[in-house]
């Protein structure tokens, strides 16, 4: 743009402005009366504004839960390990649902090892999984101070799954409780305290082995 | 370590993302004398405030029966379905907030089971996934493992299922299938070896609808296994478990 024409237009732009506007409003008025009275008097009738339709389908629904959660797994005699997992749950309604879970973990020496006593062959590596059932208890607001809770539930869940320990597959059973503290609508912490029951028959005899596990977690709703 | 962050990233902005996916609230006016809403989805939940009829809400999101609404005054909080039965739209006319029924059963596109039970004296479990591709035929994939005192076997296969009256109340289903199924023997015992070999199986069972997404599933399998020694080994099978379905 031309310097004289910037500064004649910062000089006038009250002037400007206002003759912008006259002209463009008499464009206007010139249209409207173009319009022929029929329409006119549709439109009249018509400035209602559209339908508000509901989708309730669209409505979000959050009924899965995904956990991943880190703690210490205590296998009977062969000592206490980090335990490293993940938990996909599917809330069926307020009180009860089902969750998978997938960890993974290592065996220390058993006190037979350590003692010179056998030499075990196999993987020392532990996986599991299980599918649990899991009913809340207790819902209510836990209060961190006098101003600020949030919305806590402590649950049971009991399940079965498989269990590969020193390269065997063990039918395992786990029982066990938890605690949950949502942050947010969507997101929670996790604290889980179970018990992988299985049989460990490495040393000739079988014996069940009640395996304790604590495990602490944080999980989204989606 | 540079990688573990950026796959946290990753994962956060991925949770962070379906958190707050796109706007999906739906504007509804109350028509019931009024709305308690609890701080979280239950009843175990204190009622903070409620809300009176013909005011206007949004509803935010569902989780169960729950819906996580915004009142007028900006306050959010959860209201159960009971509650929502009679809402109207804007515009004054009924909506029907409804839950999960057998309809929806009828009409329904994916399964996931989970059952257990005997296989040939020993305890089975099975995971599967299923499409329902017409009313009456399901594709349907299965992970199935079998624990025994001497060995342990995971079996990986596809099933044809074909249910005949899918809406009777008590339906049945029949199906066939093939897979893989590897056996792997104890480790106390080296003397055996592990083996993989292939497996067929013809099913009868049942699915009941109970109640939301869920089904009641029970079936009676036979295996053949094309064993790699000279005999075919035969198996029969029954399970029970639970379906849901999306």
């Amino acid at each position: 743009m031309a310097s004289w024409l910037r500064r004649f237009l910062l000089k006038n732009i009250r002037n400007v402005v206002i003759t912008v506007a006259l002209f463009s409003s008499a464009n206007i008025i010139a249209e409207e009366q173009t319009v022929p009275l029929q329409i006119q008097s549709e439109q009249l009738i018509q400035p209602e504004i559209e339908r508000r339709t509901v989708e309730l389908s669209n409505i979000d629904t959050e009924d899965f839960e995904v956990t991943g959660f880190a703690g210490v797994l205590s296998i009977e005699d062969f000592g206490a390990n980090a335990v490293f997992g993940a938990r996909l749950a599917y809330h069926l309604n307020e009180d009860i649902f089902f969750e998978g879970t997938l960890a993974t973990s290592t065996a220390g020496p058993s006190s037979a090892e350590r003692l010179g006593l056998v030499t075990l062959a196999g993987d020392r590596g532990i996986t599991y999984y299980n599918i649990s059932l899991g009913y809340n208890l207790l819902p209510g607001e836990s209060f961190l101070t006098r101003n600020t809770s949030f919305n806590s539930a402590l649950y049971l869940v009991a399940g079965v799954g498989n269990t590969t320990f020193l390269g065997d597959d063990k039918l395992t059973i786990n029982l066990g409780g938890g605690f949950r503290l949502l942050a947010t609508d969507w997101l929670a912490l996790h604290v889980d305290v179970r018990n992988h029951i299985f049989n460990i028959d490495i040393l000739a005899e079988d014996k069940t082995a009640n395996n304790l596990e604590v495990t602490f977690g944080l999980s989204a709703f989606f | 370590m540079r990688l573990f962050t950026l796959l946290f990233i990753l994962l956060a902005n991925a949770v962070i993302t379906m958190a707050y996916a796109a706007d999906t609230a739906q504007v509804v006016k109350v028509a019931d004398p009024f709305l308690e809403m609890h701080t979280g989805p239950s009843v175990g939940y204190p009622i903070t405030n409620i809300v009176k009829r013909d005011e206007t809400i949004s509803i935010i999101k569902q989780r169960t029966s729950w819906y996580l609404i915004l009142n007028n005054k900006n306050f959010e909080g959860w209201v159960h379905r009971s509650q929502l039965v009679k809402t109207l739209t804007l515009d004054d006319e009924a909506i029907e907030i409804k839950d999960v029924t057998r309809e929806d059963y009828l009409d329904h596109n994916w399964e996931m089971s989970m059952i257990g039970g005997n296989f040939g004296g020993l305890p089975m479990m099975t995971l599967s996934g299923s499409y329902v591709m017409t009313k009456n035929l399901s594709t349907e994939v299965s992970f199935t493992q079998i624990i025994g005192s001497f060995s342990s076997r995971r079996l990986l296969g596809v099933n044809l299922v074909q249910q005949p009256f899918p809406d009777w109340k008590v339906s049945p289903y029949f199906s066939l299938g093939a897979g893989i199924i590897n056996t792997s023997v104890k480790s106390t015992l080296s003397q055996l070896k592990d083996d993989t070999d292939f497996a067929a199986n013809v099913s009868l069972g049942v699915k009941m609808y109970l109640t939301r997404r869920f089904l009641l599933r029970t079936d009676l399998k036979k295996y053949i296994i094309f064993q790699s020694r000279d005999k075919n080994e035969e198996i029969t099978s029954w399970q029970v478990g639970f379906a849901v379905f999306f």
